[in-house]
């Protein structure tokens, strides 16, 4: 029994250590990026593209651009199939309108892990196990590596630096599509998971650079009480009530707690800018979550659906959202896309 | 060479466990003053070390880097010198006539948690276990206090507290010249136009304009 409970708290301690190490060291990328260090090792990889490969023969402006940034589980540019489905259909919802799905949010060097990077051939055969299996413990460790990496973008002093990175990632592909900077035109971030966080910290750069309204749909969004949420003018916050992850920014950072009423999350909060969206019984990821198309609701529609029908909503029709939310709830007003009021989905697309 | 850092670390680990004997032998011993200082030394790396972030954002080269680090540390051993200093007057007016290099050994003695300050870079957990490592260093110079004058807990927490706001009143009135002062050297020394001390976005964009423009010939 002792000799049990001795390794049991090895264990813990050879994790904790580890963590501490990991920790540590994820960082490193962003300073490194910060202060030119990895520029100089590697003239050509990270350089954003010129203006003049940037400003393309004039493309027309869209109405609405679309910016996905997926969960933690994302490697490389590519898409998982379930996100690429949603993507791909999100796009047919909203003819005219930019839909991108190509950024990683968590390498702000821009470099997926599957390539150019000293553990590249470990990334390729994580995310091969990863595709055949969501719940492998290899493949976890994807996941495991880009948490860290919205902990440095939710960190008050690295996170400033780490999300100018990721806001430039968001930018280039803007201006390849023709985003017209100072237009107005309003600029859509989706942030699934720990991509909602990054979006919440690159919103300031994405706002002052291109002079654009920014939005912010949090699809389960971890997020924590970033300062960026100022210059965000809507959030919402789609939740499903099996999601057990999406809550964890608002228990591990005490800006959210409401003994702080200062902080830009409570401030946010009072000025009326979150709306949340309960999605009905779903998962945080994988079977049963917001992107499956197997899983289904009472009425007969399956969860990808619902997530699609409820995001194109609320890009196509955001005064229709605002007007339709009640006073309630932890996020101050709520929209219930299925609740009594449900048909106007269907007549909104 | 080998018996003085056996005896530094016993020393920082009896301080770490808050053993009262500790300052009472340090008091008695020759070299007691000098754990005192390496420890306010090895504290103020470190805790410079842990708050470096912001020499990063400011993208201090390295040697600079090195030297800003360097300048942190001996405005931390002058820190810790007023601070002592105001607790030495506070406490010969109240309780009983101790050197002030008394003072200075339990004060520098109680900077031991602060070792552990390079773990402020930690993303996250970093702010919060700096303010861990604070309380731990103060818990541990209250017990010091109590035994370099010999007095109860609760009075030994009165002329620290007292002590702190000595402090306070003296770094907003005849200390303002020296922060800005100090602000000036950390500024010169970190080789920059002006050392901003908060990271924000805002802050960061006027630094990154440039950059961006750069690096894609004119971003916006």
């Amino acid at each position: 029994m002792n000799e049990l409970l001795t390794q049991v708290f090895g264990l813990i301690g050879v994790g904790l250590v580890g963590f501490v190490f990991f920790l540590f060291l994820a960082p490193l990328e962003t300073l490194s990026w910060w202060t030119g260090l990895y520029n100089r090792r590697n003239k050509d990889r990270t350089k954003l593209a010129k203006p003049k490969d940037i400003v393309m023969p004039p493309i027309k402006p869209a109405p609405h651009y679309i910016i996905f940034l997926d969960g933690i589980a994302k490697v490389a540019r590519d898409n998982y199939e379930d996100v690429q489905k949603f993507l791909d259909r999100l796009e047919k919802n909203l003819p005219g309108a930019v839909v991108i799905g190509s950024v990683l949010p968590y390498s702000v060097t821009n470099r997926p892990l599957t390539s150019a990077r000293p553990l590249a051939r470990y990334w390729r055969w994580a995310k091969a196990r990863k595709t055949g299996n969501y719940k492998d413990l290899i493949g976890f460790s994807i996941n495991i590596r880009n948490m860290f990496q919205v902990i440095v973008s939710a960190d008050s002093r690295y996170g400033p630096i780490y999300n100018l990175g990721a806001a430039r990632l968001i930018i280039e592909p803007l201006l390849k599509k023709g985003y017209p900077i100072g237009s107005g035109v309003p600029v859509t971030l989706i942030g699934y998971s720990g991509g909602a966080q990054v979006a919440a910290g690159a919103a300031p750069y994405i706002k002052e650079l291109l002079r654009a309204p920014v939005d912010l749909i949090s699809l389960a969004g971890v997020i924590s009480a970033d300062p960026g949420l100022n210059d965000v003018r809507f959030l919402y916050h789609l939740a499903g009530s099996k999601d057990g992850v999406e809550n964890i920014g608002a228990v591990l950072c005490p800006g959210r707690w409401p003994i702080l009423p200062n902080s830009s999350w409570n401030r946010a909060k009072r000025a009326g800018k979150f709306t949340y969206v309960p999605m009905g019984p779903m998962k945080h990821n994988g079977e049963g979550s917001y992107l499956d198309d197997k899983a289904a609701l009472g009425n007969g529609k399956n969860f990808l659906e619902h997530t699609l029908e409820t995001v194109t909503f609320i890009i196509k029709q955001p005064e229709a959202v605002r007007a339709k939310r009640v006073k309630k709830g932890k996020l101050e007003y709520l929209f219930d896309p299925l609740g009594p009021e449900s048909p106007h989905i269907k007549g909104a697309l | 060479m080998s018996e003085a850092i056996q005896l530094f670390l016993l020393t920082v680990g009896r301080t770490l466990r808050l053993e009262p004997a500790v300052f009472q032998d340090m008091q008695l011993s020759d070299e007691g003053l000098r754990l005192a200082l390496f420890t306010i030394l090895f504290a103020g790396l470190s805790s410079q070390v842990g708050h470096s972030v912001i020499l990063i954002a400011n993208r201090v080269r390295p040697p600079r880097f090195a030297m800003s680090i360097g300048v942190g540390s001996a405005f931390y051993l002058f820190n810790v010198s007023i601070w002592s200093l105001s607790i030495w007057l506070l406490g010969r007016l109240f309780f009983k006539d101790v050197t002030y290099w008394e003072v200075l050994n339990v004060v520098g003695l109680a900077q031991a948690p602060h070792l552990f300050g390079f773990l402020v870079l930690l993303p996250f957990l970093g702010v919060p276990l700096g303010w861990l490592l604070s309380l731990y260093s103060l818990l541990a110079m209250l017990v010091g206090i109590q035994v370099v004058f010999d007095v109860p807990f609760y009075l030994a927490l009165g002329v620290s507290g007292l002590g702190w706001v000595v402090l306070q009143i003296f770094q907003r009135t005849i200390g303002q010249p020296i922060t800005t002062l100090a602000h000036r050297v950390r500024t010169r020394v970190a080789g920059l136009e002006d050392l901003r001390e908060t990271i924000d976005a805002h802050a960061l964009l006027e630094q990154a304009e440039v950059r961006l423009e750069r690096e894609t010939g004119g971003l916006v």
